[in-house]
């Protein structure tokens, strides 16, 4: 099951370890002993998320007992970012091979930072620690050792996905709160006695379960059913197996048959007022303990948790997170040390009180400080009581990839009104077994022999050297070669920084798009595909359906943007205080980050609770799901789009006041109306700079990223999983950055035939002598 | 043809004022040139005959009916520009055609019409041509086409040969003056060349600062202007105008006393024209201060005391810097003006 072998670690991280006396490994947990050499100058990188939350004082309390126990050393605590892609950073800077001592990662990462060597083996650690006793932890712990028993990391806190209930919601319908034992059919009986239409307009305000629908979350039905994702060697998909599609199918008929379950509980969805909170669901889950930090708050109703109701047998997913000492560590030592203290008593009781999430600890698990008697949820043991039924996710070095393979299908599955699920389950089998073959194979492939990429990086530069010399004309003359001189002489720095930034770059991704790699491993660690990597993307659907997503965002946003910002160029082209406010109203977005159009539109358009719906729904009109509904998701990000035309705006304004506006005299005199004003005079002299809107807009479309990113991610399906997002999922999330180049050169090929196209067919319609003839 | 009718006519921006109320009357089948420098306000009042700006005040009226109020398509104009205002993205034919394309005309009799005008202007060539594939003669030769398919009442004219060379424009001006005696359309231009002024406008308004000065015919402006700046802005080189006290009926200059002023005292302005001064043994001493030789005649650039006038004449070889000479010539060469408003006494 398990495909671990260790990675090349950084000899650095043992000449450390060897210099540091045992004696203060051994109190290093319990009392720190003073340091007995020079700490000035050295720096501990520690990347946590907590910072969110109360536990930041407590992590700063850390630092300054670290840094007063070591006179002169900086530790630097910082955030690991936002909700949305947090993972991705310790990545980067792994990546980067910038320091960093200490993260916390998530267990599903585990494997993927462990097949790169990128994580340190604590091992040799423990072994000099005479205070160190894995019998303090819960079992958890064992999901962060790989096949050789050795431990990597420690845990944080961990969760088993369980089931919420809103105590008093099934009071009022004459329900008990689930047994322990409770199972599928008691679910299903109670959601149906709970689902409601309140206000008898249709429309089902009260449901019996806020059905969360992410892999993690769905895997419990498919384990109780006797199903399971992976077979044991973690080889093969058994998706496609009857237990696992009948499990697919309760859940699915949950939604869409007995119609008892909402739509809200998306990830994403999380962020926002969710229908459990608003008292307005009976049922909440499968979810883990972190949402008791949000429930806390809720003093409307009385609600706790359940175990997950049982099918043929009892199981569910485990989610967790763990401090690691990562390769770029260049405090080894240290990091250890502050690991053991994250995962030390008094800063796990912390964690504990302030519901982090279930301690790993075995002592703050069980204490008061978790418990927590007088505070909701009453039954927090059932954390702890189902932890012999609960399994973490395949533990595989590719189970990003795999895990966002199923899970396009997987939203298809539970979000289509129409959709066959075995045939769903099939797919989703298929393109993972395809993808473990595939990755067999590839890793057997033989590395690149050392020195491949420098070669081919010269040879590239002389080859584009000895075209530029072959290219020449004939030999100038002697003045014009002193100035030629002077002119080379004048172009070296830029033509450095471009061959250094931009074109050496852009050549190395040419040769790692022939490779596998992963960012995390040398560039000399290599394996050599040839052009396997785009053959693969001919037959990858998800990159068909990436890039028809692009194109037709591209085709609806490009047009649409150019027409709204002539229209509004034209209306406001005018000066006077009224354009002026107008045209800087129009231009402010255009100026706003990606991230925070992203993120207002994210609410705008949410189909339950968005701003846009509720103005619909009050008009009397359809109010689709928008960013949840395949078809509209597209049309939502064209909307999104369209909120930023005011560069676009301005660029054609500029050119309305450089036109020629006796052309428009003569056209009035010559008796011609608005429209053919508009027609034959002012879009001819705006010609060239609509090709050059649409250029730009072409572009930016085919590269759109940050907006997807942050509202969808790619869902539902691929519906809005857009060739760049791929790239980047491709690139950082699945460590294929081989396969991430072979995207990008694909985007680069069909930006560049499509940029020529455009600019061929331009001859009919662009009047560049407009300009020259006046 | 017809007759325009520019009545009380003025046009302020703001506090600017571009014209004072102006009256003037274009007859039928007139070609009244409206002439003056830069910034006068000709183009202006062009404009507003042709309803591309509006009033501040005043009537436009064509054959009697008022114009002012109507879009420049309804007034049956034509406009020629000073920088041809071809639709660069169309033919010579489509350009040409344009007008009678938007009117509606049938396709037939629209290319009947532009083959016409095409030959009329020996354009027949460059039918298929794009505008910037056109001289800048052949470029306003397309304008003038475009102007006169329309058969207009009203032809205007916007300084349309600024923009070409010396030999292009004589023979532009030409072929204006030659289609206008075909067509015989009124015809209002604008600008700012008194050669064109005067050797093809039937009449010539001179303007100065949104102020009309003068109304008549070329000859009659030339040999009588009515105020100074009349008389310094036609003719090359332009007049000399001198400035000086009369006392006892005599005009004091360069030490020599003038007669035949026709005030008894006071300032005035005498304007001389270059070619009327002759060098004589008395008369008004003055000092050469440059000669410079154009081959058919000399221009002899003189001081008089503190001002300076300018000779022109044939017989001048023998003159040379330093030299004093005395000016004669003969009274009825004198024009006198008043000093302090410039009206002609």
């Amino acid at each position: 099951m398990r495909e671990r072998r260790l990675g090349p670690l950084r000899s650095t991280c043992y000449n450390g370890a060897a210099m540091l006396p045992g004696a203060l490994l051994a109190c290093c947990a319990s009392s720190w002993s003073a340091a007995p050499q020079e700490w000035r100058d050295r720096r501990l990188v520690v990347m946590v998320d907590e910072r969110s939350f109360e536990s930041w004082p407590g992590l700063v309390e850390l630092e300054r007992e670290f840094e007063a126990r070591y006179p002169g050393l900086d530790v630097r605590l910082t955030d690991m970012g936002g909700a949305v892609g947090q993972q991705d950073k310790p990545r980067f800077m792994l990546t980067g091979d910038l320091q960093l001592d200490v993260a916390r990662i998530d267990v599903t990462e585990f494997g993927a930072f462990l097949a790169e060597g990128a994580l340190v083996d604590l091992e040799p650690y423990f072994a000099r620690d005479a205070s160190w006793d894995a019998t303090q932890y819960l079992a958890v712990i064992d999901g962060m050792r790989d096949a050789r028993g050795h431990l990597y990391g420690l845990t944080s806190t961990f969760s088993p996905y369980v089931m919420y209930y809103n105590r008093d919601l099934l009071r009022a319908h004459g329900l008990d709160a689930p047994r322990p034992d409770w199972t599928w059919d008691d679910l299903l009986a109670a959601c149906r006695a709970t689902t409601v239409d309140l206000d008898g307009d249709g429309r089902i305000d009260q449901f019996g379960i806020s059905l969360t629908q992410w892999l993690q979350a769905v895997t419990p039905w498919i384990w109780q059913n006797g199903g399971d994702l992976l077979d044991e060697r973690g080889e093969r998909s058994r998706l496609a197996e009857p237990e696992a599609v009948a499990a697919l199918t309760f859940v699915r008929g949950l939604l869409h048959e007995e119609r008892v379950a909402s739509f809200d509980a998306s990830f994403d969805n999380q962020l926002s007022q969710g229908l459990f909170q608003a008292g307005r669901a009976a049922f909440y889950g499968p979810v883990g303990y972190w949402e008791t930090y949000r429930f806390k708050y809720i003093e409307d109703f009385e609600w706790d948790v359940a175990p997950l109701p049982r099918g043929q047998r009892a199981a569910t997913s485990l989610a967790m997170t763990a401090y690691v000492v990562p390769r770029t560590s260049r405090e080894p030592e240290l990091a250890y040390e502050f690991v053991r203290a994250l995962a030390g008593e008094r800063f796990q009781r912390l964690l504990a009180r302030i519901g982090n999430g279930v301690p790993g600890r075995i002592s703050a698990a069980r204490s008061v400080d978790f418990l927590k008697p007088d505070v909701a949820p009453a039954s927090e043991h059932v954390f702890l009581d189902v932890l012999p039924q609960a399994r973490f996710m395949p533990p595989l070095a590719n189970w990003r990839k795999i895990e966002d393979l199923c899970s396009s299908e997987l939203q298809s599955i539970l979000l289509l009104e129409q959709c066959d699920v075995a045939a769903a389950c099939g797919r989703m089998a298929a393109r993972t077994d395809e993808y473990l073959a595939r990755e067999r194979v590839r890793a057997a492939r033989p590395r690149l022999p050392e020195g491949t990429l420098a070669l081919a990086l010269s040879l590239s530069m002389l080859g584009a050297l000895g075209l530029f010399v072959a290219r020449r004309g004939p030999r100038p003359g002697r003045i014009a070669r002193a100035e030629e001189r002077s002119a080379y002489a004048m172009l070296v720095p830029w033509a450095l920084g471009f061959c250094a930034f931009f074109f050496g770059p852009a050549l190395a991704t040419l040769v790692v798009s022939l490779c596998e790699w992963s960012p995390l491993r040398e560039l000399g660690d290599a394996r050599w595909l040839g052009v396997d990597n785009y053959a693969r993307l001919a037959t990858d659907p998800t990159f068909q359906r990436s890039l028809a997503a692009t194109a037709s965002y591209a085709a609806a946003s490009v047009p649409l943007g150019l027409l709204l910002a002539l229209a509004l160029a034209l209306l406001l082209r005018d000066e006077g205080a009224l354009a002026t406010g107008a045209r800087t109203l129009v231009y402010v977005p255009a100026i706003v980050s990606p991230v925070i159009v992203a993120a207002v539109w994210r609410f705008l358009l949410d189909p339950d609770r968005g701003l846009l719906n509720d103005a619909l729904f009050r008009c009397g009109l359809p109010t689709p799901a928008w960013t949840r509904d395949p078809d509209w998701v597209v049309p939502s990000f064209v909307l999104m789009s369209l909120w930023s035309v005011g560069g676009q705006m301005l660029v054609f304004v500029a050119a309305l006041k450089a036109a020629d506006r006796d052309l428009e005299d003569a056209a009035r005199i010559d008796g011609a109306g608005w429209w053919r004003r508009l027609w034959h005079v002012t879009l001819p002299q705006l010609s060239p700079v609509i090709l050059f809107n649409a250029m730009i807009g072409l572009l930016n479309a085919f590269q759109i990223f940050a907006q997807p990113y942050i509202v969808t991610q790619g869902g539902p399906g691929d519906a809005s999983r857009f060739l760049v997002l791929y790239l980047y999922e491709s690139g950082f999330r699945h460590l294929d950055m081989g396969y991430a180049s072979a995207i990008a050169w694909v985007l680069f090929a069909l930006l560049a035939a499509l940029g020529f196209t455009l600019w061929r067919c331009s001859a009919r319609w662009v009047h560049q002598s407009a300009r020259r003839a006046a | 043809m017809a007759r325009l009718e520019i009545d009380g006519i003025s046009k302020h921006f703001g506090a600017s004022r571009v014209l004072e109320p102006l009256s003037l009357c274009v007859e039928n089948g007139e070609f009244l040139v409206i002439l003056g420098p830069s910034g006068c306000g000709k183009s202006t009042l062009l404009r507003i005959v042709a309803g591309l700006i509006e009033a501040s005040s005043g009537e436009l009226r064509l054959d009697g009916q008022r114009i002012d109020d109507l879009a420049p398509a309804e007034r049956d104009v034509a406009m020629v520009f000073q920088n041809y205002a071809l639709y660069p993205h169309m033919s010579v034919r489509d350009n040409i055609g344009f007008p009678l394309r938007v009117a509606g005309v049938s396709h037939t009799e629209t290319a009947a019409r532009v083959a016409e005008t095409a030959r009329t202007l020996g354009l027949d060539a460059l039918l298929e041509r794009k505008p910037a594939a056109l001289s800048g003669g052949q470029m306003q030769r397309v304008a003038l086409g475009r102007a006169l398919i329309r058969r207009p009442r009203l032809f205007l004219f916007d300084e349309p040969l600024s923009n070409l060379d010396a030999k292009l424009r004589d023979e532009l001006r030409h072929e204006i003056g030659a289609l206008h005696s075909l067509t015989q359309t009124t015809t209002l231009y604008v600008t700012h060349d008194q050669v064109e002024a005067m050797t093809l406008g039937s009449r010539i308004a001179l303007l100065e600062g949104g102020r009309l000065h003068q109304v008549g015919r070329p000859l009659e402006v030339f040999s009588r202007p009515a105020t100074s700046f009349v008389a310094a802005f036609l003719g090359s080189p332009p007049m000399n105008l001198l400035r000086g006290e009369v006392r006892s009926g005599a005009f004091e200059l360069g030490g020599s006393r003038i007669t035949g002023a026709p005030v008894e005292s006071g300032e005035v302005v005498l304007g001389l024209r270059p070619h009327e001064v002759e060098f004589g043994s008395s008369g008004a001493a003055a000092r050469v201060e440059g000669v410079e030789r154009l081959g058919h005649q000399t221009l002899a650039r003189l001081s008089i005391g503190a001002q300076h006038a300018v000779v022109c004449r044939e017989d001048l070889e023998s003159l040379a810097p330093g030299q004093t000479v005395h000016l004669c010539f003969a009274p009825r060469a004198a024009h006198w003006f008043d000093a302090r408003d410039g009206r002609r006494l």
